[in-house]
């Protein structure tokens, strides 16, 4: 087969103009700004987390310590099972950038998405008794401006962008930690004196 | 409609420039002023949620005054002007009575202080005081003994540092998003953070090396890497001689305080104090040992502080990129200084309630600070003289002040508390008048000065109106004045005029600021001359090591280093922050609290097995001072002599649903101890048990 195949009419599934949203978990604190620029952009209640730091940590093993912050947002997947499950065609994929969000009119409550997500990432708003997911703020992207959590992110650990920066900027990362002249990278184990 | 407007944040003290954006006259986003370098979009945690706090219900929302007992939370809703009137007669009762001196007034700094202050010195009284006393204070006497100016003369070039020693200084966590920023571009620069911590905070977590040290030794440790570096000649040798006096005194003081011995004192290995000592000296002058910011732990933290100071001045690090340097100002742009209304009041002369001033208890303490932790002594003991009457802006001394017990009760003898705050304070609690200030978004203050290598102005704008019957801090101060009788010396007529007034010698206009909320006061950095303009204002102008300032108040400069010790049988109560609570004023958020609704206290997994106690075990933690209920977190990220809790919980004001009863508050355990030189309390001076509950 050949490695380059023709364009079909199906080039925007999967094409690499897909968003992602990547954590640079070197570069986070833990400070859950995300979290809470997230909430308040949405006008979301008490209840539902559309973006969510899991801390694991600090844990000491020999003479290192380590604290590490998971940034758990939605993966827009390809193959979304929660869209797959809906039965009013509420959660949908945006054509020209592969975002999975809810149309709100749509959505009645029946809460399948929930179970069907295996990351957890749907949620339920108990003041509208609907689903509400991550939808990568996407009227804040088609302003042209970034995600809430990634504009807010103390760090700049969140980058937001075509999914082929996200393998530039790793590859690149790699290849500089390769380079035994370098000073201290962020995010090995701390060394316990 | 959609609209930006810029502003300061206020959730927490670090006031961070922000970007609102207005839909329709309401407030839809909150970000980073992206005008400021420092701060981007970037915003925290707690500055995101002010969103919510303005839509928040559970804030005084119209004059209060008390009609129940004290903290019964019985209230009248009362008209401003008919709580001014009760005011006004209660203080010329305790006027005529007692004098102005038995008046205290009190408050959290903030960029209203020249109207409080202003306001103190207009009732006549000597005695206005800052909430300093509980935080920075020991480290601004050591400053101000050691090189002449305050602790926030000096700033740290902390990006192009190769070395950033942080004692306690939890950057990552004790957020200010500028310093944060730094620190991480710090990191995409290859320098090596050092954390000296009991705990293994997330700066420890994001650090090279983490000195997981015995807590209340900092000063051991600083005195064994000193003593490493003087005896090596790993110091900076021309900058010594130039700008450091009595560096012999230093030399023959470090000698017994050889890396071994601190090695007992600290449970920092020898070995490691002397790698750094190298590590530091090869690097100098790129080496900041961070002077730190919160500093009322230890009753020797005026000599711990002094010590960080003395190792800064070893590296020679002063006015150079990677250094420390003198925070610079208008005056260094060419520009005059802004005015102040405190200014133009005479400050009222004096002995002061909290026994600053020579001959007396805290003889060599600025007394522009004051020693707000004095408060219960002299009202119980009257001395000098009766305390009567007490004004408290946006400060909770019955919640920030150890031993809230005792300061409770002693308060309840006064005749009148005044409490203006946004918040449900403790205090606001226990007053017997709450004036509320408006939400930050919804008042102006005066003009910030954010000194640094490029100074700028920043402004605090009114960007909504007030939900509810509040008032800004300019007006309440005035009106006050006013219905007090000395309402002339507040001439101003809204904050824009105030603030008119307040630039006017600057040549900078008010306009200046509504493009981008700021105005650059310098387009490139500013050092001075590294060899000839050091601005060191003690007699010698150099860092004293023999302290001119202390030695003519009787302290000695130089005094051994004291042991530290545990009881047997108790483990020693250690406090700090997490990101998302800074300080006690804005804990009753919901949405924070979703996030992080439990507050653990930390022990060491081994200490923890030894009474028998398990992770997520229910504990009571206990002091001869008072005692709390909370769960256990088991961890090795804590040296086995400390326990950690979190500040910012474990408040008492039943106005606060979300904040109240959640949680330990540190003030309750803590045993009031103070640090006679530097004028801190000494929060840390705490031992506590921890059994399952």
């Amino acid at each position: 087969m050949s490695a380059v195949q023709p364009e079909s009419e199906t080039k925007h599934v999967g094409s690499s103009d897909r968003y992602y949203l990547y954590q640079d978990k070197d570069r986070c604190i833990g400070c859950y700004s995300c979290e809470l620029h997230c909430k308040m952009n949405k006008n979301l209640p008490i209840g539902p987390r559309l973006c969510r730091i899991v801390e694991i940590g600090p844990k000491v093993r020999n003479d290192n310590l380590r604290a590490d912050f998971h940034f758990l947002p939605c993966f827009h997947c390809e193959k979304p099972f929660c869209a797959h499950v809906c039965p009013t065609g509420a959660i949908q994929k945006r054509t020209k950038d592969g975002i999975v969000f809810i149309e709100n009119s749509l959505c009645i409550g029946c809460k399948c998405c929930i179970a069907a997500c295996p990351w957890g990432v749907p949620q339920w708003n108990p003041e509208t008794g609907k689903a509400v997911k991550c939808d990568y703020c996407m009227d804040r992207v088609d302003r042209g401006l970034k995600p809430a959590c990634v504009t807010g992110c103390l760090t700049q650990c969140l980058h937001f962008g075509p999914v082929d920066e996200t393998s530039k900027l790793l590859r690149q990362r790699y290849a500089e930690s390769m380079d035994i002249t370098a000073a201290g990278t962020p995010g090995q184990f701390t060394t316990i004196l | 409609m959609e609209n930006v407007q810029y502003s300061l944040c206020e959730m927490c003290s670090a006031r961070c420039p922000i970007e609102v954006t207005l839909q329709d006259g309401t407030v839809a986003g909150i970000f980073g002023n992206p005008n400021v370098g420092s701060i981007g979009t970037r915003l925290c945690a707690k500055g995101a949620a002010a969103k919510w706090f303005l839509n928040d219900s559970e804030k005084p929302t119209r004059p209060q005054i008390r009609v129940g007992p004290r903290g019964s939370g019985q209230w009248r809703d009362a008209s401003w002007d008919e709580a001014y009137s009760y005011i006004a007669e209660r203080v010329k009762s305790i006027k005529d009575a007692y004098g102005a001196q038995s008046l205290l007034v009190g408050w959290r700094g903030s960029l209203n202080n020249e109207f409080a202050q202003a306001f103190s010195r207009g009732l006549g009284t000597p005695n206005d005081f800052t909430h300093n006393s509980v935080c920075p204070l020991s480290l601004h006497t050591a400053c101000q003994a050691t090189l002449g100016v305050g602790r926030k003369a000096i700033g740290f070039d902390i990006e192009n540092s190769k070395y950033v020693v942080l004692y306690g200084r939890n950057i990552f966590e004790s957020l200010t998003v500028a310093e944060v920023n730094q620190l991480m571009t710090a990191i995409d620069n290859g320098v090596k953070i050092v954390t000296v911590d009991p705990r293994a905070s997330k700066t420890a977590a994001r650090s090279y090396y983490w000195a997981k040290i015995r807590p209340g030794t900092d000063w051991a440790f600083n005195l064994g890497l000193a003593n490493e570096i003087v005896q090596n000649n790993l110091y900076d040798v021309s900058f010594v001689d130039k700008w450091v006096k009595d560096f012999d005194a230093l030399r023959k003081y470090v000698e017994p305080y050889t890396p071994e011995w601190a090695e007992t004192e600290t449970d920092v290995p020898a070995s490691s104090i002397r790698k750094l000592a190298r590590e530091f000296s090869e690097a100098k002058p790129k080496v900041i040992f961070h002077i730190g910011w919160f500093a009322s732990r230890y009753v020797s933290e005026f000599h711990m502080r002094r010590s960080i100071i003395f190792l800064n001045a070893l590296m020679g690090n002063f006015e150079v990129p990677g250094g420390l340097f003198f925070k610079k100002g208008l005056a260094d742009t060419g520009r005059k200084g802004m005015k102040d209304i405190a200014g133009t009041i005479e400050a009222p002369k004096g002995d002061r309630f909290d026994g600053i001033g020579p001959g007396k208890k805290f003889p060599i303490v600025d007394k522009s600070q004051g020693v707000c932790h004095m408060m219960a002594e002299a009202i119980e003991t009257q001395q000098p003289y009766p305390v009567k009457g007490l004004f408290i802006y946006r400060f909770d001394p019955l919640y920030s002040i150890p031993d809230s017990g005792a300061l409770l009760k002693a308060i309840e003898k006064l005749d009148l508390i005044v409490d203006i705050d946004v918040n449900w304070s403790n205090t606001a609690w226990y007053a017997d008048v709450v004036l509320p200030e408006s939400h930050f978004l919804e008042r102006g203050d005066p003009v910030q000065e954010r000194k640094g290598l490029k100074p700028i102005l920043a402004l605090r704008r009114q960007l909504v109106a007030p939900r509810f019957d509040s008032r800004p801090a300019w007006r309440i101060f005035k009106e006050l004045a006013d219905k007090l009788g000395f309402g002339d010396k507040f001439f101003y007529t809204d904050i824009d005029d105030y603030n008119r007034w307040k630039l006017a010698d600057t040549g900078i206009d008010l306009s200046e600021f509504d493009k981008k909320g700021i105005v650059n006061l310098a387009d490139d950095k500013i050092y001075y001359d590294k060899d000839t303009g050091l601005k060191f204002k003690t007699p010698s102008q150099k860092i004293e090591i023999v302290s001119s300032k202390m030695e003519e108040n009787g302290l000695e400069s130089l005094p051994p280093y004291q042991h530290v010790e545990v009881p047997q049988g108790k483990l020693r109560l250690i406090v700090g922050r997490n990101p998302l609570y800074t300080q006690g004023s804005m804990s009753n958020n919901k949405y924070v609290k979703e996030v992080l609704p439990e507050h653990p206290v930390w022990i060491n997994t081994n200490a923890a097995a030894k009474l028998g106690i398990k992770d997520g075990d229910t504990v009571r933690v206990s002091s001869d001072t008072g005692s709390g209920t909370t769960v256990a977190f088991t961890t090795d990220g804590i040296h086995p002599e400390a326990v950690f809790i979190p500040h910012a919980f474990g408040k008492k004001a039943k106005g606060q649903q979300y904040a109240y009863g959640v949680g330990i508050a540190d003030s309750d355990l803590q045993n009031l101890t103070t640090d006679y030189v530097g004028g801190s309390a000494a929060m840390q001076e705490c031992f506590v048990t921890v059994q399952k509950a």
